[in-house]
C-alpha cells in the first residue's frame, strides 16, 4: 500500500512551507557584488552607498599607515589604469603589501573606498596559499 | 640519465599501461575472453606498480633536491624540515595529481583482487571504468602537468635554491589533511567502477553493493578526516577565530560527503526493502562526479579560494569534458537499465524507518546541490551569457520572493553568512531525524510503540531545551530588548527575531533529543543481552557492539555527530573582540574574562624571525568590573587591576612570523588556553615595537573543544562499522 493522497499532499506543504520560510526570511547577507577598480571609478554614481567588494593592485609608495590605537591604512588601488582612494579601517591580513593584489569590502563615499575588510593575494608565484580571507566568518 | 627524463618516461608508461588495460578489458568483456581479463587484471597491477614507481622517483627527487626539476625547485628548500619534504610530493598541482594517480591505481588493484573471484562478471567492466579514469588523471600528468618537467634551458648556474613550501603549510595538520582528504575522494572511484560494471552486466541486484559498502565507508571516513584536520588547520594557523567558513575548496570536500552520507543510510533501505534502487546507483554515480567537480574546483583556479592553484584554462577545459562524460554515460546506463530497477516494495507509512531515511537522503541531496550551486554561481555570474540568462529567466523569479532583487551587472560573491542562513536549519533538521530515525520501526509504527519509543527522548528534549535557555548567555536576548522595545516590538517577536540565539537553543534541544535516543537503544540492547546470558554490564555491552557492529557502531556515530554538533550550537555564543591595546591595557572578553596586555617581545631562531605577544587571561565578572568602573568614575587612580580580583586562567602568547625564506609574507601564530566550557583564543594582527601598540584579535570560542572530542567518538564508531564481517547485515537492518 503506497501513502495515500492526503498524506502527500501534506508533505508537499510541508516541504513547499520550509522552502518557503528559509527563502522569505533571507535577507540577502553575504551576498556582495564584486568588481574591478575601473568599473567604480567609471560609474562611480552606480555603486555609492551599496556594500561592495573591489579588486585591484596596492600602488606602490600610497600605502600610508597610522599609528596609535586608531590605526588605520589609507593607500590607492588600481586596476586596468583606473585608480580608486581607500581608507581602511581593520586590521590587515599579512598578505597586505605594496604591488599587491587586495579584494576589499566596503561602499563608496565620495571618491574613497571606505572598508573594513580585506583579503590579499601574495605578489609572488605561489600557488598555493595565494589569499588569506579575512572574511571567513560572520 | 637525468632523474627527470627518467621520470617523465615513468609519467608516459603509466599513461600507456593505463591505455592498454582499458583496451584489454574491454575486449576482454566483449569476446569473454578469460585470458584477456586476467591479462586487465595485471595490468591494473602494473598500473599501480608504475605510479608507485614515478612517486617515488619525485621524492627521491624532493630528497635529493634536484634542482632541474621545475616542480622540485618550486616547492623545496634547503630549509624545509625532511618530513614536509616528503610531503611537498603532494604540496601543489602537478605532484598532487601524481598523487592522485598512486592512490587511484592502488584502490584499483586492491578492489579488483579483493573481488576477482567473488564478483567474476563485473571485474571486466569495473576494470574498464576504472582505468578510464586512471587514464584521464595519467593523461593529465604526461600532457598538461608533468612533475618531472625539466628547465627548458639548461644553466645549472641560473638555477636557484628552491622557493620552499608555504609555511602556513608546515603545520602537521597539514601532512594528513590532503592525504586523508584525497584517499576520501580518490576511493569513491571504486564503489563507482562497480556499479557501472553492475549496469552493463544487468546484474543490479544488491550484491555489488556488499563489495563497495566497505569501500564507501572507508572512504567517508577518510573524508571526515580530512575535513576535520582542514577545520583544525584553519582554526589553529589562520587566525580568524573559526574553524568553516564555505569556502570553495573545503565545499569542494563537503560535497560529495553529503552524497555519500546519504548513500551510507539509504543502502539500508535497500538490503532490507528493496527500495531505492535506482536512488542508490545515483547516489553513487553523484558522489563520483562530485569528487571529480571537487578536484576540478580546486585544481582549475575558477573558483577564488584560499587554496586555489592558480587559472589554468586547458585543465579546467579537461576536467570539464571528463564531467560531461561521466555524466552522459552513466546517464544513459542508468536509463538503458531502468527496468531492472524497479523497487520491490513500496512506502508504506510516513512513521516508518524507511521514510526518515528517505527524509534524510532527501536533505543530504539538498545540501550537496545547494552547496554546489552557490560555490559555483559566482564564477557564473562573471559570465556576460550567464548574467543575461539569470536577467531574463532567474531574475523575475528571485523578484517575487523579494521586490528589492537587483539584477545582475557583474560578479557577485557569496559569504558564509549566505551559506549558514540555508544550511543552519538544514542541519538542525538532519539532528532531529538522528533522533528519531531508531525510534521509528520499519514499514509502519504502531501508537503504543510510537509512546513507548518517544517519551524518554521527548523529555529529554524539553529538558535541554530549558536548560540551555536558563544557562546560556541571555547577551544577545537582553540586548535585543532594549534596541526592539525601542521600535515598539514586542518582547517575544524580539526574541523571535534572535535567531541566533534561537538556533543555538534548537540545537541544545536536538542534540539533548538525540543522546537520549541512543541512550535508550543502548540501555534496551544490554538489558537483554544481560537477561539473555546473565552477563554483567561491561561484558553485556561489548558483546551489543561487537554483535552487531553496524547498528552500534552507527550509533556511536551518531553520538559524535551529537557532540559535534553541541559544538557547533557553542557558535551562536562566540565572542569576538578585535582591539588596539598598549602594554598595561585590559580588554573584557564576554562577561566572565578579562584579558591584559603584559607586553611584546622579538627573538629569532635559524628559521624566522619571531615576535610574541604576552597576554595574561582572568577569570573576571562583571561585579569585578562596576567595582573598577566605580573606582574610576571616583577618580581613584590607579585602577585596581583585574588581577586583585578574579583568578588567573593562563598566558597566551600569540605571535607572528617571518621565515627568511619567504620574508615578505609574515605568518600568524594563534595562542588559545583550552578552558573546559571553550577556548580563550589570541592571534595579534600588528605592533608596534618602539610603543608596543598591538592590534589583538580576541576570541571566546563556547564548546568549540566538543567538535573535536565528538569527531573522535565518530571515528571510533566508523572503524567499529568499517570492522563488520559477513552476515552482520541483518542486524544493521534491525
Amino acid at each position: 500500500m503506497a501513502l495515500s493522497l492526503s498524506t502527500k499532499l501534506g508533505l508537499g506543504i510541508v516541504v513547499a512551507g520550509a522552502i518557503a520560510f528559509l527563502v522569505l526570511s533571507d535577507t540577502g547577507e553575504g551576498v556582495l557584488e564584486y568588481v574591478y577598480v575601473e568599473k567604480v571609478v567609471e560609474a562611480p554614481e552606480r555603486y555609492e552607498g551599496r556594500t561592495i567588494k573591489v579588486h585591484g593592485i596596492v600602488v606602490k609608495g600610497t600605502i600610508q599607515k597610522a599609528r596609535g590605537s586608531t590605526g588605520d591604512y589609507r593607500f590607492t588601488v588600481e586596476h586596468e589604469g583606473k585608480q580608486l582612494k581607500v581608507h581602511y579601517t581593520n586590521i590587515p591580513p599579512d598578505t597586505f603589501q605594496e604591488e599587491g593584489e587586495v579584494i576589499l569590502t566596503g561602499r563608496l563615499v565620495g571618491d574613497t573606498f571606505e572598508s573594513d575588510d580585506m583579503s590579499a593575494k601574495c605578489p609572488s608565484k605561489y600557488e598555493e596559499q595565494q589569499t588569506i580571507d579575512q572574511d571567513r566568518k560572520t | 640519465m637525468a632523474l627527470s627524463t627518467l621520470g617523465t618516461a615513468s609519467v608516459l608508461l603509466l599513461f600507456l599501461l593505463a591505455v592498454a588495460t582499458l583496451c584489454l578489458s574491454a575486449v576482454g568483456a566483449t569476446r569473454r575472453s578469460e585470458r584477456l581479463v586476467e591479462a586487465s587484471v595485471q595490468g591494473m597491477h602494473a598500473v599501480f606498480g608504475v605510479a608507485v614507481f614515478a612517486s617515488m622517483l619525485l621524492v627521491y627527487a624532493f630528497l635529493s633536491a634536484d634542482l632541474t626539476i621545475q616542480y622540485v625547485q618550486a616547492n623545496s628548500h634547503p630549509a624545509m624540515p625532511i618530513f614536509y619534504k616528503v610531503t611537498a610530493f603532494w604540496g601543489s598541482l602537478d605532484g598532487s595529481l601524481l598523487f592522485w594517480v598512486l592512490l587511484l591505481s592502488g584502490f584499483s588493484s586492491l578492489s579488483i583482487r579483493a573481488n576477482r573471484v567473488r564478483h567474476r562478471e563485473l571485474i571486466p567492466h569495473a576494470v574498464a571504468t576504472l582505468a578510464i579514469i586512471l587514464a584521464f588523471f595519467a593523461g593529465l600528468l604526461v600532457f598538461l602537468k608533468n612533475p618531472f618537467e625539466p628547465f627548458s634551458v639548461l644553466a645549472p648556474e641560473a638555477i636557484t635554491t628552491g622557493k620552499g613550501l608555504n609555511p602556513l603549510l608546515q603545520n602537521p595538520y597539514m601532512i594528513f589533511h590532503p592525504p586523508a582528504l584525497y584517499l576520501g575522494m580518490v576511493s569513491m572511484a571504486v564503489p563507482y567502477a562497480f556499479g557501472m560494471a553492475a549496469l552493463v552486466t544487468g546484474q543490479v541486484d544488491s550484491r555489488w553493493q556488499n563489495s563497495v559498502r566497505r569501500w564507501v565507508l572507508f572512504a567517508w571516513l577518510f573524508l571526515s578526516i580530512g575535513l576535520i584536520l582542514g577545520g583544525l588547520w584553519a582554526y589553529e594557523e589562520l587566525g580568524w577565530g573559526g574553524y568553516w567558513a564555505w569556502d570553495p575548496v573545503e565545499n569542494a570536500g563537503l560535497l560529495p560527503w553529503f552524497t555519500c552520507t546519504a548513500f551510507l543510510h539509504s543502502i539500508m533501505v535497500q538490503e532490507r526493502r528493496g527500495m531505492l534502487r535506482i536512488w542508490n546507483i545515483l547516489l553513487v554515480i553523484f558522489t563520483f562526479f562530485l569528487t571529480i567537480f571537487g578536484t576540478f574546483l580546486t585544481r582549475s583556479g575558477v573558483v577564488q579560494s584560499v587554496h586555489a592553484f592558480g587559472e589554468d584554462p586547458l585543465l579546467a577545459w579537461s576536467f570539464g569534458m571528463f564531467m560531461i562524460v561521466i555524466v552522459v554515460g552513466s546517464g544513459a546506463l542508468l536509463i538503458w537499465r531502468r527496468p531492472l530497477l524497479k523497487a520491490r516494495s513500496e512506502l508504506e507509512s510516513v512513521l516508518s524507518r524507511e521514510f526518515a531515511f528517505l527524509v534524510n537522503n532527501w536533505l543530504f541531496l539538498s545540501c550537496s546541490i545547494f552547496v554546489a550551486i552557490i560555490t559555483i554561481y559566482p564564477t557564473l555570474t562573471d559570465l556576460e551569457g550567464f548574467r543575461s540568462f539569470h536577467n531574463a529567466y532567474l531574475h523575475p523569479i528571485f523578484k517575487l520572493f523579494d521586490s528589492e532583487a537587483k539584477e545582475l551587472t557583474g560578479r557577485i560573491t557569496i559569504g558564509p553568512a549566505f551559506y549558514n542562513h540555508y544550511m543552519v536549519p538544514i542541519g538542525l533538521a538532519l539532528m532531529l531525524l538522528t533522533g528519531i530515525g531508531p525510534l521509528v520501526a520499519w514499514r509502519k509504527t504502531s501508537g503504543s510503540a510510537l509512546v513507548k519509543q518517544f517519551t524518554f527522548p521527548m523529555v529529554m528534549g524539553i529538558a535541554g531545551l530549558l536548560l540551555a535557555a536558563l544557562l546560556t548567555p541571555i547577551v544577545q536576548w537582553t540586548h535585543l530588548d532594549s534596541v526592539l522595545e525601542a521600535q515598539g516590538l514586542s518582547l517575544w517577536s524580539a526574541r523571535l527575531q534572535s535567531v541566533r540565539s534561537w538556533t543555538g537553543l534548537a540545537g541544545f534541544s536536538l542534540c539533548a533529543f538525540t543522546a537520549a535516543t541512543i541512550a535508550q537503544e543502548f540501555y534496551r540492547g544490554v538489558k537483554v543481552r544481560m537477561k539473555g546470558g546473565r552477563r554483567g554490564v561491561v561484558e553485556a555491552f561489548v558483546g551489543l557492539v561487537v554483535k552487531a557492529r553496524r547498528r552500534y557502531g552507527g550509533y556511536i556515530v551518531h553520538l559524535g555527530v551529537v557532540l559535534m554538533f553541541f559544538g557547533f550550537a557553542g557558535n551562536a555564543y562566540k565572542i569576538e573582540r578585535k582591539v588596539g591595546v598598549y602594554p598595561g591595557d585590559e580588554v573584557q572578553l564576554g562577561e566572565h574574562y578579562t584579558v591584559i596586555y603584559e607586553g611584546a617581545h622579538a627573538t629569532q631562531d635559524w628559521q624566522k624571525d619571531m615576535l610574541t605577544v604576552e597576554l595574561t587571561a582572568y577569570d573576571d565578572d562583571d561585579a569585578l568590573r562596576t567595582m573598577r568602573e566605580e573606582a574610576k568614575a571616583a577618580g581613584n587612580e590607579p585602577l585596581p587591576p583585574a588581577k586583585r580580583y578574579g583568578g588567573k586562567i593562563g598566558t597566551l602568547t600569540p605571535g607572528k612570523w617571518w621565515y627568511y625564506q619567504l620574508p615578505e609574507q609574515p605568518t600568524t601564530e594563534v595562542s588559545r588556553l583550552m578552558l573546559p566550557a571553550g577556548d580563550i583564543y589570541a592571534s595579534i594582527a600588528d605592533v608596534d615595537m618602539t610603543t608596543g601598540w598591538t592590534r589583538l584579535n580576541l576570541y571566546y570560542n563556547p564548546l568549540v573543544n566538543w567538535v573535536w572530542i565528538g569527531f573522535s567518538v565518530l571515528l571510533i564508531g566508523g572503524v567499529i562499522c568499517l570492522g563488520t564481517r559477513k552476515g552482520d547485515a541483518e542486524g544493521a537492518a534491525n
